[in-house]
């Protein structure tokens, strides 16, 4: 009989690295099975290592990069995909297509098989959910802050306290530039008045270190955080995996595509196809924990669980972007040390719940130029004479909305003859597009108080928030295709699921600290099941 | 198709700039690379616009209009992109500071822009009778 281990993690993104963590700290013999697509060797090298001002000043390289060894940006522009991922990025959504795990018609959906998963993608918002918001997600709030912080500890977390981040032992936030600073001064004059209409500004909680670690740099202003894993301050789930990679109890397995569990008495069996062989692959544990994604885990789980096509709910948040000119910048100079990250997030409460929308605030210098050229309808000439005077002036806000399940958002893994596994998820999504806008008209007065002038808005598409949940929601009594609280799936005996698709219900805040957070709790959970101390690791069986 | 002078015109429309063999090379290579092919009314004005850079410019301003996502208009992309990523180019790309100098700017661009729209018009009309004459 091939090894036991004691847990299987699917997925190396942020909810797999840190359920690994917390099981191997706990003494567990855990193993990882994942795909784990790696970035290319080339970017590896090309990474910038200076600030980006002055390397497009002085690298003669930085088309490599900045276009992609075979200018496969341009390309992507042109097209206007959805993902915005940098070439040096793209890795994280490589052999998502090969492997067809969704309908193509749901390509905005994105999914990834790179080692970190999507985590490589994030704009490292680290929000904290507040009480209301766990019990809505179907979560107690019982000992939330401690594993809140044990997160921000691992993971490094700058800000201030308030409505975005409850959390204590903060590093400090990080430098506004003076576009920022003109308009979060705009807002503190008569913050009182703009509280009691429901709306609030602070700094964006970001997984950011601000000082420096033994394996991390502290940040250096560079504003190459879109360009470089290596040079990024920024916390991305390859940091962890690093830390677990020489741990005797931890085995990290890549090029593995889990497709099928099957419970036989007290043990899981695992199969998995070899991404290259394409041969099937058996791995044995007693528990498995699934963090492959919401569509990752959705698929493994359908596939072993349901014989016929079963709909399943599906959240994601509406995510819509906006362009104004902050007046006061024109024809000034921006602060030449800036962060690519969100510098200040904006809330309005929408309920007594105290819901809240999410406006999240950036200033353009990391991205091109001639990426705000395209999007403009003048020629390019003209185009590129406005977007050098605006360029200092542009506030760029993404702008999120809370989601609650509905009849009508759904998927279901249904045949298919494209995919090589032989099904496909099938994604049925709608937003409720009057609301988005009366969001985005509120945020568009708001900001022309505050002297930021709205130019341009562009509803993006379903899907391309990245961030979903609620496909296997936490339920207090057992149903088939529910979770319990400790995050088991009903009716399994050592199925667990560590990624969001428990969530109910998806706050607009960046759910990625809370997912990390619920997979430590899971984890906690399951070492607390078998009863294992800190210290007295398990045998694994040979 | 691809005419060795292109690059250069299509820079100078851009950015009035002269380029090098770096930024020339980089463009063929990008050209070479596929995913710029023209149809064959794209390449008629293509063939018009590369006569001088008002050219450019009027045929730029009218398919910015009538249609953005021709090829014709890719290639311009391309260009653009390049000349962004070229250290010698780069400063022009770093935003323009001084009030006056972005009225002035603004000011000046806008009234050639009304101008190459106008002249655009009518030599897009002028190309896409030709086309359905011989067509």
């Amino acid at each position: 009989m091939s090894l036991i281990y004691d847990c299987i993690v699917v997925g190396s993104g942020p909810s797999g690295v840190q359920a690994a963590q917390t099981l191997v700290e706990g003494g567990m013999q855990v193993a990882m099975l994942d795909v784990g697509v790696h970035q290319d060797q080339f970017y590896q090298e090309q990474s910038p290592n200076t600030d980006f001002t002055q390397l497009r000043k002085s690298d003669q390289n930085q088309h490599l990069y900045l276009l992609g060894k075979d200018m496969e940006s341009i390309h992507k522009d042109w097209k206007g995909q959805h993902d915005r991922l940098t070439p040096p990025l793209a890795f994280t959504k490589k052999l998502v297509e090969e492997w067809q795990t969704k309908s193509p018609n749901q390509q905005a959906f994105m999914e990834s098989l790179a080692k970190g998963g999507l985590g490589n993608a994030w704009g490292r918002g680290a929000f904290t959910y507040s009480d209301k918001e766990l019990k809505a997600i179907g979560l107690s709030t019982h000992r939330w802050p401690q594993f809140y912080q044990k997160i921000a500890k691992r993971i490094g977390v700058s800000g201030t306290k308030g409505i975005g981040l409850d959390l204590d032992q903060l590093m400090p936030p990080l430098l506004l530039d003076k576009n920022m600073q003109c308009l979060f001064q705009r807002y503190k004059r008569y913050s009182k008045r703009w509280k009691k209409k429901g709306l609030y500004m602070e700094r964006t909680p970001l997984a950011v270190q601000n000082q420096p670690d033994v394996e991390r740099l502290s940040e250096q202003y560079w504003d190459v955080d879109f360009w470089s894993l290596q040079k990024s301050a920024g916390y991305h789930p390859g940091h962890t995996l690093k830390k677990l990679l020489p741990q005797n109890n931890f085995s990290y397995l890549p090029q593995h595509y889990v497709y099928e569990f099957q419970e036989i008495g007290d043990k899981v069996k695992v199969l998995a196809k070899h991404v290259q062989s394409k041969e099937d692959k058996v791995f044995y544990c007693r528990r498995l924990v699934l963090c492959a994604s919401v569509f990752g885990t959705a698929r493994i789980v359908l596939n072993s669980l349901s014989q016929s096509p079963r709909k399943i709910p599906l959240l994601c948040n509406a995510f819509t972007y906006g362009v104004w000119l902050n007046t006061k910048m024109f024809g000034r100079q921006n602060s030449l040390k800036r962060s690519s990250f969100s510098q200040l997030s904006v809330y309005e409460r929408e309920d007594e719940q105290e819901h809240f929308n999410l406006l999240n605030l950036y200033t353009y210098r990391s991205l091109l130029l001639s990426k705000l050229i395209r999007e403009l309808p003048f020629s390019f000439r003209f185009s590129y004479q406005l977007s050098a005077i605006v360029k200092e002036m542009l506030v760029i806000g993404g702008l999120h909305l809370p989601e609650k399940a509905h009849a009508h958002n759904f998927m279901q893994l249904i045949p298919s003859k494209t995919s090589p596994l032989g099904k496909s998820l099938d994604i049925h999504y709608q937003h409720d597009a009057a609301k988005t806008k009366a969001v985005l008209a509120r945020m568009n007065r708001a900001m022309f108080r505050w002297q930021a002038v709205p130019v341009l808005s562009r509803p993006k598409a379903i899907g391309s928030s990245k961030h979903y949940a609620g496909t296997f929601p936490f339920a207090e009594w057992p149903q088939t295709f529910q979770l319990a609280a400790s995050g088991r799936l009903h009716f399994t005996q050592n199925i667990y699921i560590g990624d969001a698709s428990g969530f109910r219900f998806l706050p607009a805040k960046g759910p990625t600290l809370t997912i990390m957070a619920n997979a430590h709790r899971i984890a906690k959970e399951i070492l607390k099941s078998q009863k294992i101390n800190f210290g007295q690791p398990l045998k694994s069986e040979g | 198709m691809f005419t060795p002078n292109e690059p250069d015109i299509l820079s100078r429309y851009l950015l009035k700039v002269k380029i090098g063999t770096r930024e020339s090379q980089l463009y063929v290579s990008g050209i070479r690379g596929g995913g710029f092919e023209l149809t064959a009314f794209e390449a008629q004005l293509f063939q018009h616009m590369l006569l001088s850079p008002i050219f450019c410019a009027a045929y730029d301003t009218i398919l910015s209009i009538v249609d953005p996502q021709n090829q014709v208009r890719k290639r311009l992309y391309l260009m653009l992109s390049i000349l962004e990523t070229s250290p010698d180019h780069a400063n022009l790309f770093l935003g323009v500071h001084g009030r006056w100098a972005c009225i002035r700017i603004a000011c000046v661009g806008a009234s050639k822009y009304i101008f190459y729209l106008l002249l655009g018009s009518l030599l897009y009309g002028l190309q896409l009778s030709k086309y359905r004459l011989c067509h």
